[in-house]
């Protein structure tokens, strides 16, 4: 921005279109001539401070499918008709016509219908930011996909965390966007029902509106950084997650150039497009699967020692020692909880087997005591939904009396806290081989061929694991 | 400005129709329905092109030639009917008007 040009976002959308009238009237009034649409920009250029009127009409049959020398006749036309009307003609773009003139100058308004210019901004309306509803139609399926696997694992990693939480935030951000549109239909053919004249809003509250719209997307960009930043993915996953996207990008690059630059009829143009977008899917998808299955054998998630100074439990603390296979996921962080991380060992395949055959360490930690109480009672939940629903649907091949004993096996079985010197715990199976504890706001999810209720075992479990 | 409503055709669209007997172009019509009307009836320049576009995809106006920049358009049988039966319409409407006050009026 120079002293001569100024550039301001173009924050309005398309039923408050008419808010940009009175603001291109003041930017008039103190120097600033509206000379341009610059893509999501208004550009104003220093003139003499003028009074001048503004009009703005929609191109109502005009659409990105269109090849444009087609509608260019009829545009030329429009503009010469509003020309002799005595409006003078500004700018345009894909959208927009802009016309003025001096405050002193009679003409008729290039809308003298209500129902008429309703009906325009309607059919405008859904070529263009109605379009947002299948963005949000997907956000809304990969929301509830998410939702149905919502479960304590969800809460340990950033990435889960982001693709938990983004849909809903996209879906708030679109609805509220979308809203304020459906509001402005409802209560304007209610109006023309009545006889009145179509209302708009001003230029600053359709700027505060989008302020707040602009603002939610920034959350979620924010969001996508934090995540990438903290989940140290690597840089070919990366690029697999936003394979798809960047695909979309260019054939949507592509498809924009060729509609402009080659003359075919809207259909022929709606119908390459859609072939398209179903190909971009089709290879995204084929592309993805083929990534992850080269990449994913050299994304070592495992690592055979144990070199940090997590606590975790061993084969070798239960005197087993030979022929043993070591397995460490990544430590992982998330907003929910700084550490966690999970270790299993066991005898390697073909070994002859013993009674203690493997044993896993799984540490969460919470930021807080609520928030590790909240990842617990989600792990404890999750169990007796996992047990009830398993158990229904086995229960048509199961007499009275073992559906009955399943039924009590199920319930969960306190852990003795004065002996475990915890906050509480529970045994996650009846043969008390499974066990999940919180001390403050450490939680333990322990699982091997052992009986945790021991004495002796758990003296070494809370050496091992300092508890 | 709202329109006063009318059951078929809105004032603009009748009056575009009825300008549309006779072959004629955008400024034209604007023109005519003006002068038609002692200026009491104005059509913007937007809902002018917005009705003729939509009359030319229903059929009711159609294109007859290109000169000048200027596309002329005349009405169609299809708008000729629409247009007959509007004004059927409106003098039925006249008459019932007519009927009932001069009715109040004779007693």
């Amino acid at each position: 921005m120079n002293n001569e040009i100024k550039k301001v976002k173009n924050k309005v959308s398309i039923v408050n279109y008419k808010a940009l009238e009175p603001y291109f009237t003041e930017m008039a009034s103190k120097g600033w001539m509206f000379s341009e649409f610059q893509k999501t920009k208004l550009v104003f250029c220093r003139t003499e401070p003028k009074d001048i009127d503004f009009n703005i009409s929609l191109f109502s049959d005009k659409s990105v499918f269109d090849y444009p020398k087609e509608t260019e006749v009829i545009e030329k036309e429009y503009i010469e008709t509003c020309e002799e009307c005595g409006w003078n003609f500004c700018a345009k773009n894909g959208i927009y016509n802009v016309f003025y003139k001096n405050v002193d100058v009679e003409a008729t308004p290039l809308y003298t219908d209500s129902e008429e210019e309703y009906r325009i901004i309607k059919k405008v309306f859904m070529k263009t930011e109605f379009m947002l509803i299948w963005i949000l139609l997907l956000m809304c399926y990969v929301g509830m996909m998410h939702f149905s696997s919502f479960g304590y694992e969800t809460l340990l990693n950033n990435l889960l965390l982001f693709s938990f939480v983004s849909p809903i935030v996209m879906v708030v951000a679109i609805l509220y966007y979308l809203s304020f549109s459906f509001i402005w239909f409802v209560k304007n053919k209610r109006n023309l029902k009545n006889g009145d004249s179509l209302q708009f809003q001003s230029f600053k509250t359709v700027k505060c509106r989008y302020n707040i719209y602009i603002f939610m997307l920034r959350i979620y960009i924010g969001l996508l950084i934090i995540t990438m930043i903290s989940s140290k993915i690597p840089i070919n996953f990366l690029f697999i997650g936003f394979m798809p996207a960047i695909l979309g990008l260019i054939v949507g690059k592509y498809c924009k150039y060729r509609f402009k630059n080659k003359e075919n009829s809207r259909k022929n143009n709606i119908r390459f497009f859609v072939i398209s977008i179903i190909l971009t899917l089709f290879v995204s998808m084929g592309g993805l699967i083929l990534s992850i299955t080269l990449f994913l054998p050299n994304y070592d998630i495992y690592s055979a020692d144990n070199n940090s100074d997590n606590k975790i439990l061993e084969l070798s603390d239960f005197g087993v020692d030979n022929d043993v296979e070591k397995f460490r996921m990544d430590e992982q962080s998330s907003l929910i909880s700084p550490i966690n991380y999970s270790y299993y060992e066991r005898i390697a395949f073909g070994k002859d087997k013993i009674e203690l055959d493997s044993i896993e360490t799984e540490y969460i930690e919470g930021y807080n005591i609520a928030l590790a109480n909240w990842i617990f009672d989600l792990i404890i939940q999750e169990k007796l939904d996992r047990d009830s629903r398993w158990l229904e649907r086995d229960k048509e091949y199961l007499t009275e009396e073992v559906y009955l004993e399943k039924k009590e096996n199920n319930k969960l079985i306190s852990v003795n806290k004065d002996a475990w010197e915890i906050d509480r715990g529970y045994y996650m199976y009846p043969d008390k081989s499974k066990i999940v504890i919180q001390k403050g706001e450490k939680i333990y999810i322990l699982d091997g061929n052992l009986d945790f209720s021991n004495k002796e075992i758990i003296d070494i479990c809370r050496h091992k694991l300092d508890i | 400005m709202a329109r006063k409503q009318l059951q078929n055709l809105t004032e603009p669209m009748y009056y575009i129709l009825l300008s549309l007997i006779k072959p004629s172009y955008g400024y034209k019509i604007m023109k005519n329905i003006d002068e038609l009307t002692f200026g009491r009836v104005k059509v913007g320049a937007g809902t002018l092109y917005s009705l003729l576009s939509r009359f030319e995809k229903e059929c009711i106006v159609e294109q007859i030639s290109y000169e000048k920049g200027k596309k002329t358009y005349i009405l169609t049988k299809k708008g000729e009917e629409i247009l007959k039966n509007e004004i059927v319409r409106l003098k039925e409407l006249v008459s019932h008007g007519d009927d009932f006050l001069g009715g109040e009026n004779n007693e």
